[in-house]
């Protein structure tokens, strides 16, 4: 597992494995890589997100009215 | 166009952007009387299984009804002749499809249409037909709409229903029209407005129809940083051309625009793998190879970052909203060049090589991403005759889009705007 610029965990063969099991994927190794691909992208954005320091109080976007 | 003329060109066609012809639609009365139009395939029509652009939905039962949205279109007169390609679940901006074949832009058959709503796209910018409708996520409509030189609107979030559609991103999803002019654009428009119960997302107003008015008295401005460093030298033309004619000269900075286009990709993967996880625990083989490795890392990403993205969601909507105290009006680029090569993996951006698929969508992204109205208008660039087409976003606050496509009728009407 790797560090990425915005110090995000880059996904191993096996977390992404234990992962899709957990999901009740049937993954391919074949597939893995571009997974991991897309997964490393996502978590990169991710971390972009997550730089932005937002009040604790910061409400979602979509609030629930009952 | 007469429907049956529509119905020749499609036939005649090599675009690849229908996927199924439909017959025997009558015109009836209304402002939109004997307009032949396509709809994106993941709307419902009546007798068709609602394929979404996969292999996998062309087992659904056929639609009983057509979407509302189509459904209103009808009832203005307007007549329907065709489903139109796109890309797989919506999840593509190229216009590729390994299932129904690569739709190819009017322009330029090696290039792309754009997506996902490519279908809609190349048939009106070939002149199949003079409307289409197609849905918008992160840019479907206004990429193609770019890619191919023809106007296009993504309303407000909530102002047309997306009842009768294949979802892909409930939070971001946004259904509209594209056409050969702007003033089909605003009329198709008019005619689909309307509250929906059956849309959960879908407000509770009356219908706003848009009128021809003066522009005069707008305040433009034109989004600088973000949307200056993504876009390229056609890009930056377009929208050199565009403030010049509306007489703008001032700059406004969105801020945080790149961080929203990160918040709104990892929202879009989450909840379209999220919809698409069942698919994928039992078809993986059926879906395209690339939508599928991106759905299931979607499924992969922890809950606690799509909760920040949502939560962010509502900060920068509170922040671009304030620039809306000083101006009307936003133009952006569209898309950051024309249309790419089919199959190009990669474009040149000011000095970098990015990924074209991802990239074509940079620009529109930070827009939808809290739901503006917008007006995508193709561009006539004097210092560039028979370039390849390219338009420009314009971007009013939530719910005016009588203001958007006011500006879209005044550059057409300039000349400045003219479908391809």
């Amino acid at each position: 597992m790797g560090r990425n610029d915005h110090g995000m965990n880059e996904p191993s063969d096996a977390m992404i494995d234990e992962m899709a099991a957990a999901l009740r994927i049937a993954l391919r190794p074949e597939w893995r890589d571009g997974v991991r691909a897309n997964l490393v992208i996502s978590l990169r954005l991710a971390g972009v997100v997550g730089e932005m320091a937002l009040d604790d109080e910061a409400d979602l976007a979509p609030v629930f009215r009952a | 166009m007469t429907p049956a003329q529509a119905l020749q060109r499609i036939e005649a066609s090599t675009l690849n952007a229908v996927t199924e012809i439909v017959r025997g639609r009558t015109a009836g009365p209304g402002p939109l009387s004997g307009v032949p139009f396509g709809a994106k395939n993941l709307f419902d029509v009546a007798g068709l299984p609602t394929r979404a652009g996969s292999l996998i939905n062309r087992e659904r039962a056929p639609a009983v009804r057509d979407a509302p949205v189509v459904a209103r279109l009808g009832a203005a007169g307007a007549v329907l002749v065709a489903a139109l390609n796109m890309g797989e679940y919506a999840y593509d901006f190229t216009g590729e499809n390994v299932h129904d074949g690569n739709c190819r832009n009017p322009h330029d058959p090696e290039r792309m249409s754009g997506g996902s709503s490519s279908g809609s796209g190349a048939a009106v910018g070939g002149g199949l037909v003079p409307l289409a409708l197609g849905s918008d996520t992160n840019g479907s409509i206004r990429v193609p709409a770019s890619l191919c030189g023809v106007f296009g609107l993504k309303p407000t979030y909530g102002r047309l229903t997306r009842a009768g559609t294949f979802p892909f991103v409930n939070s971001l999803d946004h259904v509209g029209p594209l056409a050969r002019d702007a003033r089909l654009l605003t009329d198709a428009y008019n005619a689909m407005q309307g509250p929906d119960a059956d849309d959960p997302a879908c407000a509770q107003r009356p219908a706003e129809p848009v009128t021809e008015g003066a522009i005069e008295g707008l305040r433009i401005g034109i989004a600088g940083g973000f949307f200056e460093q993504y876009a390229g030298p056609e890009a930056r033309d377009a929208v050199a051309v565009v403030a010049h004619a509306l007489g703008s000269t001032r700059r406004v900075e969105i801020e945080a625009a790149g961080v929203a286009r990160a918040a709104a990709y990892v929202i879009t993967t989450v909840e379209g793998g999220s919809l698409h996880l069942e698919r994928l625990r039992t078809r993986p083989q059926d879906f395209d190879p690339a939508t599928r490795d991106r759905l299931i890392a979607g499924c992969m990403v922890p809950g606690a970052h799509y909760v920040q993205a949502q939560r962010f969601r509502r900060w920068y909507r509170e922040r671009v909203l304030r620039l809306f105290e000083e101006v009307d009006v936003i133009l952006a680029a569209a898309t950051p060049q024309s249309a790419p090569l089919i199959g190009q993996a990669t474009i040149e951006l000011n000095g970098e090589t990015v990924p074209a698929r991802a990239t074509l969508g940079v620009l529109t992204q930070p827009i939808s991403f809290i739901g503006l109205p917008v007006a995508a208008v193709p561009v006539v660039r004097p210092s560039a005759p028979g370039a390849m087409p390219i338009g420009v976003q314009v971007i009013a606050a939530p719910w005016r889009e009588d203001v958007a496509l006011r500006v879209a009728l005044a550059l057409e009407r300039m000349g400045v705007s003219i479908s391809r």
